[in-house]
This record gives C-alpha cells, sequence and structure tokens, in this order.
C-alpha cells in the first residue's frame, strides 16, 4: 500500500508512538486524576507531561492554559459554542473545513452574525477584505493550512487585524502543526489543534492552547462532569484546566500524541518542512506535467503543508481515486474534504479535486509509483 | 508538635505540577491523599515540612501555582507514594 492521505490522518506512525501507546494500555491502565495509586499517578504524570510538550510546542508559557478534547473539531466547537452567543458577530473564511463552517452555521440560526471574508484562487485570505470585514467582531476563527490546497495564511498579519480591532483570534492548526512552525509568539488568542495527522500522536486527541493574555473566562464550559477534583461539589470547577474538561482522559492517545511531539523535536521542524517539500515539491510537478492536469497549490515562494489536491481535464475525481485504490493500491482522498465553501473559492466545485498528501515517511520510490499509476490514468 | 503542613490545591493536575516544580528545586515533599477531616475531595494534597514552607511555596510560584489552603499536621505524613525525598 502506498499511504498518501496523511491530510487526514497521518501513517504509519513513528514506533515510539506505536510503543507509548502500547505502554500505557498495558503497563499504566489506570485512570489519570482518579485516586491515589501509583498507576493513577503514573497516568497523571504522562497527561500533564503531554501537557506540557503541547504548551512548549505552541510556545505557551502555562501549560495549565492547554486543555485536552477527542478532535479539533471538539476543541473548535468548545470556543464557538462557549463565546458566541446571539447578536455577537464571527469572521471567517472562505477556506474553511466544516469543522468552523458547521458549528458558524447553527450559531447563524441562533442568532449570530457570521460573516466570510473572501480568498484567492490559490486560497491566502484577502487581508484588505478581511480588515473591513472584521470592524466589530468578536471572534475569527481561521485555519492556518488548508486542507484542500495546503495554502498558509499570514498569522502574523491577521494577528494585527484582529488585536488593533480587539477581536479574539482563535487560530485552527489541524493541518499545519508539525509541518509549519506555528507558536503564539505570531499572534492568536487560541490555537487549536489536533493529535493524528502532523503531531503524528493516534486519533481520539486534540485540543487547545490559550495565549498568556486570554481570558479563558470568556468560554462557556460545554460539558460538565468529572474532573478528579472539587468532588463534594455539585457545580463544575472554575478553574483551568479542569473547566473545560470532563470525563476521564484519553490516557493512551496523550501517551502517543507526547511521543509523537518528542519525536517531530527530535528531528526538528525545519528539517521536517525540508523533507516534506522535497517529496511533495516532486509530486506536484510529476503531476503538473501530465497534459491536462492542474495541481492547486499556493506559488512555490509561499508556505505548503504539502498536499497535492488535481484535477485531470473532465475525469471525475472519483474515478481517479477508485483508480488508484483498485488498481495501484494507493490510498488518496478525492471530492471535497469537507470544505466545499473552499473548492467554490479555489473553482473545483462541484468536481472537487483529488487530494495526495505524503507524510514524513513517504518516500520517493512511492512518489514515483504514484506518478506512472496518474500517466496510466489519464493515457 | 505539629511539623508538618499539607499543601491543599484545587486539582490533581496542579497538585502533580506543584510536585514537580518542588522536586526540580530539590525541596523534599510527598503527594498524600487529602484527609478526610480536610476535605470532601477525593484527591490528593502536598505534605511538607515547616522548615521546607517557604522555599516550597518559592518553588511553585515559578509555576504560577499557589496552594488553595496550607494546614499543619504532625508527623511526616500518611506513609504514601513519596517522590522526592
Amino acid at each position: 500500500m502506498i499511504y498518501l492521505d496523511n491530510a487526514s490522518t497521518s501513517w504509519p506512525k513513528p514506533e515510539s508512538v506505536v510503543n507509548a501507546v502500547s505502554d500505557y494500555v498495558r503497563n499504566i491502565g489506570a485512570s489519570p486524576a482518579r485516586g491515589n495509586c501509583t498507576a493513577a499517578l503514573d497516568a497523571l504524570g504522562v497527561v500533564l507531561d503531554c501537557r506540557e510538550a503541547v504548551a512548549q510546542f505552541f510556545g505557551c508559557t502555562n501549560s495549565l492554559n492547554v486543555i485536552f478534547t477527542h478532535n479539533v473539531t471538539w476543541a473548535i466547537n468548545i470556543a464557538l459554542h462557549g463565546m458566541i452567543k446571539s447578536g455577537d458577530k464571527v469572521v471567517s473564511s472562505t477556506m474553511e473545513h466544516n469543522a468552523v463552517t458547521r458549528p458558524l452555521t447553527t450559531l447563524a440560526e441562533k442568532g449570530a452574525d457570521v460573516v466570510y471574508s473572501p480568498c484567492d484562487s490559490r486560497g491566502h485570505l484577502d487581508l484588505d477584505a478581511f480588515r473591513k470585514n472584521i470592524i466589530g467582531a468578536k471572534l475569527a476563527v481561521l485555519n492556518h493550512g488548508s486542507n484542500v490546497t495546503g495554502t498558509v495564511q499570514d498569522v502574523v498579519s491577521i494577528s494585527e487585524i484582529c488585536r488593533s480591532n480587539g477581536t479574539v483570534f482563535l487560530l485552527d492548526v489541524a493541518q499545519s502543526a508539525g509541518i509549519v512552525p506555528i507558536t503564539f509568539a505570531q499572534g492568536p488568542d487560541i490555537i487549536a489543534f489536533t493529535g493524528h495527522k502532523g503531531l503524528l500522536g493516534v486519533p481520539g486527541t486534540g485540543g487547545m492552547a490559550f495565549s498568556d493574555s486570554f481570558d479563558t473566562n470568556r468560554i462557556q464550559s460545554l460539558a460538565q462532569g468529572g474532573t478528579g477534583s472539587l468532588s463534594e461539589e455539585s457545580r463544575h470547577p472554575d478553574f483551568m484546566p479542569d473547566r473545560l474538561e470532563a470525563g476521564t482522559m484519553n490516557g493512551p492517545g496523550l501517551a502517543g500524541l507526547l511521543a509523537g511531539i518528542e519525536y517531530l523535536n527530535s528531528i526538528g521542524l525545519d528539517e521536517i518542512y525540508k523533507r516534506k517539500m522535497l517529496i511533495a515539491g516532486k509530486l506536484a510537478r510529476g503531476i503538473e506535467a501530465i497534459p491536462g492536469a492542474t495541481v492547486f497549490k499556493p506559488l512555490p515562494d509561499k508556505l505548503w503543508t504539502a498536499v497535492v489536491s488535481f484535477t485531470l481535464a473532465d475525469s471525475c475525481t472519483a474515478s481517479i481515486a477508485d483508480y488508484l485504490s483498485r488498481e495501484h493500491n494507493i490510498c488518496c482522498r478525492h471530492g471535497f474534504h469537507c470544505a466545499a465553501s473552499a473548492h467554490r473559492t479555489i473553482g473545483t466545485f462541484p468536481g472537487g479535486t483529488v487530494r495526495l498528501s505524503p507524510g514524513i515517511f513517504t518516500t520517493m520510490d512511492e512518489i514515483e509509483n504514484t506518478l506512472e499509476a496518474v500517466r496510466n490514468y489519464s493515457e | 508538635m505539629n511539623d508538618h503542613l499539607y499543601m491543599i490545591f484545587k486539582s490533581m493536575t496542579h497538585v502533580l505540577s506543584a510536585e514537580r516544580a518542588a522536586r526540580k528545586c530539590g525541596v523534599p515533599c510527598r503527594m498524600v491523599p487529602i484527609p478526610r477531616h480536610l476535605s470532601t475531595d477525593c484527591g490528593m494534597c502536598i505534605s511538607v515540612k515547616i522548615d521546607d514552607r517557604v522555599a516550597f511555596l518559592s518553588a511553585i510560584e515559578k509555576k504560577d501555582l499557589v496552594p488553595e489552603r496550607i494546614e499543619e499536621h504532625k508527623g511526616s505524613g500518611p506513609k504514601s507514594r513519596c517522590y522526592s525525598n
């Protein structure tokens, strides 16, 4: 199998991640922060280690300002539903994933004023239009990297615009974390992340990190329940991180996420980015050389998350993906990738694209074989 | 004569963070279940010698941690898991 769907979830995982998950399940087992036995304290230690690793990764000075959720979708929902009420204005973009557009649609139905600021045909936010749209907005929510084109937004400029307007900036780094450097030094107030893509953890992990200056009391908790703290109180704790976490933590998953971040740190993001550009660049150039092919990506001098989205003349993207899977055992994704608005923006609606997303373990031989397969289909 | 302190925090995350911060600074302490007469919470707290009070509080302050309550008690504390001494 040639696995080129790392934008959905990264695979394979580093051995250290597999071992960390396995070790937790085999040798720790207990529920974090529940009880005083050695195993429960070891479990809590893993969660705390992961919290500190995430905080350090995003440049967050206080690890208590990191919360864990099932995935980035849950994290974004907590932020949006916990902050936005009827009459509040929210600004987003036309390049968003359904993890953003669907909760925003629900909030709009409840009376929120939701504005989608335009992007160009390569997916970059139009900053002049955004500067006008942001006026009066309580919150801006944008993805850092597009899951369709791999386009990376200018977070520093967007943050400055948000700050000058007094708007909270929630940044979705599902596609960029672990590939493109992103920290609070670039200006966002909230970073929502997933653990199972570029951070190399396993599914079922994600969360949010908050900047020092952001008042987390501005977010109402969506779920209340057991935290292992203040058990005598029927009211959910009002302090971080318990305030935005309820129920048993995903200990095995967080052990894997911790190992994933440690793996990334051991290589370095600069090296990972170079490696990804080498692999994805070769793939993109090879596809572009096929008659009738169009690759949808940012210009070469712009940051890119190594996603190769393409169409082949009038060919149905489902047919291409079916051929690649059936005849060559190549895993890819076709259609809208849960981001129909992005396809309207780049001009690929309603057909969508075929998306090939290499990972850090993808080899040049796999790229050659994939290019040969696409060429065979196009002939 | 009371010679130890129970340092009581908001949550287990705070307790373990404080215990690690103290350990990093070489301050002896141990995590123990919160005695039921002090709290009906089912979590843990940290037992510290009275003589180490200032060093402990100084160590955890570096991580922006402050105990919710500090209670005196006698002896070396319950025989629970010892992380630091």
